[in-house]
C-alpha cells in the first residue's frame, strides 16, 4: 500500500511539474508587459526597461521559468497588477471559500446521484429508470449557467426565499452566518455533476447486478436488501469513484462561471477577473491553486479506487 | 442476430461502413429521444441559416426609450440595455452559435485521430510518451485552459475555434487510440500488411474507416460541449467579440438586470441549453443504435 501511494505521488509531481510549465509558457505568451503594469501608462521607456532588468525579464524562458517556480514553492507568489495586494493571502482566503462551495456541492452530489444510479440501475427498463435517465441526460446537456440563470429566478426573484446574489461583505466565508448565500450555488454546481454520476452507477450497478456472484447470492436465498447492500453495492461503486476523478477539473471549470454568476468570492471568480484586467501573478496563482486541487483530488480519489476494488493488489 | 460466422474476424477484406450507416440510420429514426434531438437541432440549423434573413430588427438597431423592455407584441423578448431587441439579436447569434463549436470539433477531431492513430499503431516508446502528455492535458481544468489561451491569442471568432479544438484533442486522441489498438491486430489488417500495403493506407483505409462510427458519435457529444464552452466563454467576457450577438454574453449583460426583467437572461441562456441538449440526445440515441447494431 505504502509503495502504491508513492508511486502515485510520484506521478503526481510529474504531472503537476509539466502542467506549471504549461501554465508558465500560456502566460508567457499572453500579450502582458509587466513593467507597464506595474509602472502604469506614465512611466518612461527607460523605467520601464531598468525594471524588466531588474525583474529578470529579458532572460532565456527556461531560466525564468526555474525563478519562477523557485519563488512560488517558497511562498512568494508577488503582488496583484490591478489591486496592489499580495497574491498569497488574497488566493488562500478564495481559495477556502472555493473550497466550502465545493464541500457543500459534494455534500449534495454524492448521495443523490448515487442514490438515482442505484435506483434507476435496478428497476432497469421500468419506468424509474426511464425518468432517471431521461433526466440525467438532461441535466448533463444544461450549462451551469443556465440552471443557476433559472434557479435566481425562481428562488431569489419569484420565490424570495434565498438570495441570489452571493456576495460577502469581509470576502470570508462563514458557514453559519452565510449558508443561504450558499445554496443556490451550490445545487448549481451539483447539477451536471449528478446527471453525469447517476448514469455511470445505473450502468455499474445493472452489469454488477447480472453477474454470476449475484446471481448464485440470490439462488442461495439471500434477502434482496442484504445481496444489494452487501454484495452488489461495493462493486457497483467502482465505476462511479473512477469517473469523479475525470470529472474533477470540469468541476473546477465550473466554478469559474458560478462564483461568477452568483458574484461570490471563490478562486474561480477570480481567476476569471484576473483573465479579464491581464493581472498575470492572480492568473498564474490562481491557475496553480486549481491545478494542485485537481491534481491532488485525483490522486485520493486513485487511493480510494485501489482500497474499493479487489483486483488491485498492492506491491 | 447476427451469427459469429458475419463478425469481422474472419473477413479479411475491412467491412463495408456504407452499409453499416444506413442500418444504424435506420435503427436512429425508431428511437423518440434522438428525434426529438434531431428536431431541436434541424430547428437551430434552420434559424442558423435564415436568422438574419427572418430577424424583424438590426441588431445594433436601437429602439428609443425602450431598455430593458419585457417581451411584447413589438419585441417578442423584450430588449436589451442599449434597446435593441434580444429576439433579434438572438437570431443573428444562432448561425456563430452552431458553426464555431462545430468546426472547433472539427479541428480536434483532425488532430486528435491524427495522434491517436500514429501513437496508437505505432506503439512502444513514443505512445506512452505522447499518451502521458494527453493524459497531463486532461487535468487542467479545460475552462481555465480555454480562458488562459483566449488571453494569449486574444478574442476572436478563430481563436475561440482554436482554443476549444486543442482543448478536446486529448480527449479524442485518447479515445482514438484505444479503437486503434483494438483494430491493429484484426486479421483484416494483418491480411492488408502481408498484401505489403503501406503503413499510411493501412491506418487511413483500414483502421480508420472502422474507427469512425465511435469518433462520430463521441464528435456529436463534444459539439454539444463545446457549445457549452462557448457559451460559458461569452458569458465571463471572453467570448467572440461584440458587434456579433454571442449568447452567452447576452446572457451575462441581462444577468445585471434580472430584477427588472428576469426573462432577459433566460432566452439566450434556454438557447444554449436546447442546442446543447439537442446534440446530447441525437449522440444518446446513436450510441445506442450503434451498440444494437
Amino acid at each position: 500500500m505504502l509503495r502504491f501511494i508513492l508511486r502515485r505521488l510520484g506521478t503526481l509531481l510529474i504531472t503537476m511539474l509539466v502542467l506549471s510549465i504549461l501554465i508558465f509558457i500560456l502566460s508567457d505568451v499572453m500579450p502582458i508587459e509587466p513593467a507597464l503594469m506595474i509602472l502604469g501608462r506614465e512611466s518612461t521607456p527607460e523605467a520601464r526597461a531598468a525594471l524588466t532588468e531588474q525583474l529578470g525579464l529579458n532572460k532565456p524562458l527556461p531560466e525564468r521559468y526555474v525563478a519562477w517556480i523557485s519563488r512560488f514553492i517558497q511562498g512568494d507568489w508577488g503582488e496583484s497588477y490591478r489591486m496592489g495586494v499580495e497574491v498569497l493571502p488574497l488566493v488562500q482566503r478564495r481559495f477556502t471559500n472555493s473550497l466550502t462551495l465545493a464541500m457543500m456541492a459534494a455534500a449534495i452530489i454524492v448521495p443523490v446521484s448515487l442514490l438515482l444510479g442505484i435506483i434507476a440501475g435496478l428497476n432497469e427498463s421500468r419506468w424509474p429508470d426511464r425518468v432517471i435517465s431521461i433526466g440525467s441526460l438532461i441535466s448533463i446537456s444544461i450549462p451551469d449557467f443556465v440552471v443557476g440563470l433559472v434557479l435566481i429566478v425562481l428562488f431569489s426573484w419569484g420565490l424570495r426565499i434565498l438570495p441570489g446574489d452571493s456576495s460577502l461583505r469581509g470576502d470570508t466565508v462563514n458557514l453559519m452566518e452565510h449558508w443561504q448565500k450558499l445554496v443556490l450555488p451550490a445545487i448549481t454546481a451539483s447539477v451536471v455533476l449528478i446527471g453525469y454520476i447517476a448514469r455511470v452507477t445505473r450502468v455499474s450497478m445493472i452489469e454488477v447486478m447480472d453477474s454470476p456472484y449475484i446471481r448464485t447470492a440470490i439462488l442461495k436465498g439471500l434477502p434482496q436488501r442484504t445481496v444489494i447492500l452487501r454484495h452488489a453495492l461495493r462493486n457497483a461503486l467502482i465505476a462511479p469513484v473512477a469517473v469523479v476523478t475525470t470529472q474533477l477539473a470540469w468541476l473546477v471549470g465550473g466554478l469559474i462561471v458560478i462564483e461568477r454568476l452568483f458574484n461570490y468570492p471563490g478562486i474561480g471568480s477570480l481567476f476569471a477577473d484576473a483573465a479579464l484586467r491581464n493581472d498575470l501573478p492572480m492568473i498564474q496563482a490562481s491557475a496553480m491553486i486549481a491545478i494542485t486541487l485537481v491534481v491532488l483530488s485525483q490522486g485520493l480519489a486513485d487511493v480510494i479506487y485501489a482500497l474499493l476494488n479487489p483486483r488491485i493488489r498492492f506491491g | 442476430m447476427e451469427t459469429p460466422l458475419d463478425q469481422p474476424r474472419l473477413a479479411v477484406s475491412s467491412p463495408s461502413p456504407a452499409a453499416r450507416f444506413l442500418r444504424i440510420l435506420r435503427l436512429l429514426t425508431k428511437n423518440p429521444i434522438a428525434l426529438v434531438g434531431a428536431l431541436i437541432l434541424a430547428m437551430w440549423i434552420v434559424l442558423a441559416i435564415l436568422g438574419p434573413a427572418i430577424a424583424p430588427y438590426g441588431i445594433n438597431e436601437i429602439t428609443a426609450g425602450a431598455v430593458w423592455k419585457p417581451p411584447s407584441a413589438e419585441h417578442l423578448m423584450g430588449t436589451d440595455q442599449l434597446g435593441r431587441d434580444i429576439f433579434s439579436r438572438l437570431l443573428v447569434g444562432t448561425r456563430q452559435m452552431v458553426i464555431l463549436p462545430t468546426l472547433s470539433v472539427a479541428l480536434a477531431i483532425l488532430l486528435g485521430t491524427t495522434i491517436g492513430l500514429l501513437s496508437g499503431y505505432r506503439g512502444g516508446w513514443v505512445d506512452e510518451i505522447v499518451m502521458r502528455v494527453m493524459d497531463v492535458m486532461m487535468a487542467f481544468p479545460v475552462l481555465m485552459l480555454y480562458l488562459m489561451i483566449i488571453v494569449a491569442i486574444g478574442a476572436s471568432a478563430m481563436n475561440v475555434v482554436l482554443a476549444l479544438g486543442i482543448g478536446a484533442t486529448p480527449a479524442v486522441s485518447r479515445l482514438v487510440r484505444g479503437l486503434v489498438l483494438d483494430l491493429r491486430n484484426r486479421e483484416f489488417v494483418a491480411a492488408a500488411r502481408m498484401r505489403g500495403e503501406s503503413t499510411a493506407y493501412i491506418l487511413f483505409q483500414e483502421i480508420l474507416p472502422n474507427a469512425l462510427g465511435p469518433i462520430l458519435v463521441d464528435g456529436l457529444v463534444r459539439i454539444g460541449y463545446a457549445c457549452f464552452s462557448m457559451g460559458a466563454l461569452g458569458f465571463l467576457g471572453l467570448g467572440v467579440p461584440p458587434p456579433n450577438p454571442d449568447w452567452g454574453q447576452m446572457v451575462s449583460q441581462a444577468r445585471n438586470a434580472l430584477i427588472i426583467t428576469p426573462s432577459a437572461p433566460l432566452f439566450p441562456a434556454l438557447a444554449i441549453a436546447s442546442l446543447v441538449v439537442s446534440f446530447n440526445l441525437l449522440a444518446d440515441g446513436l450510441s445506442e443504435a450503434v451498440k444494437a447494431d
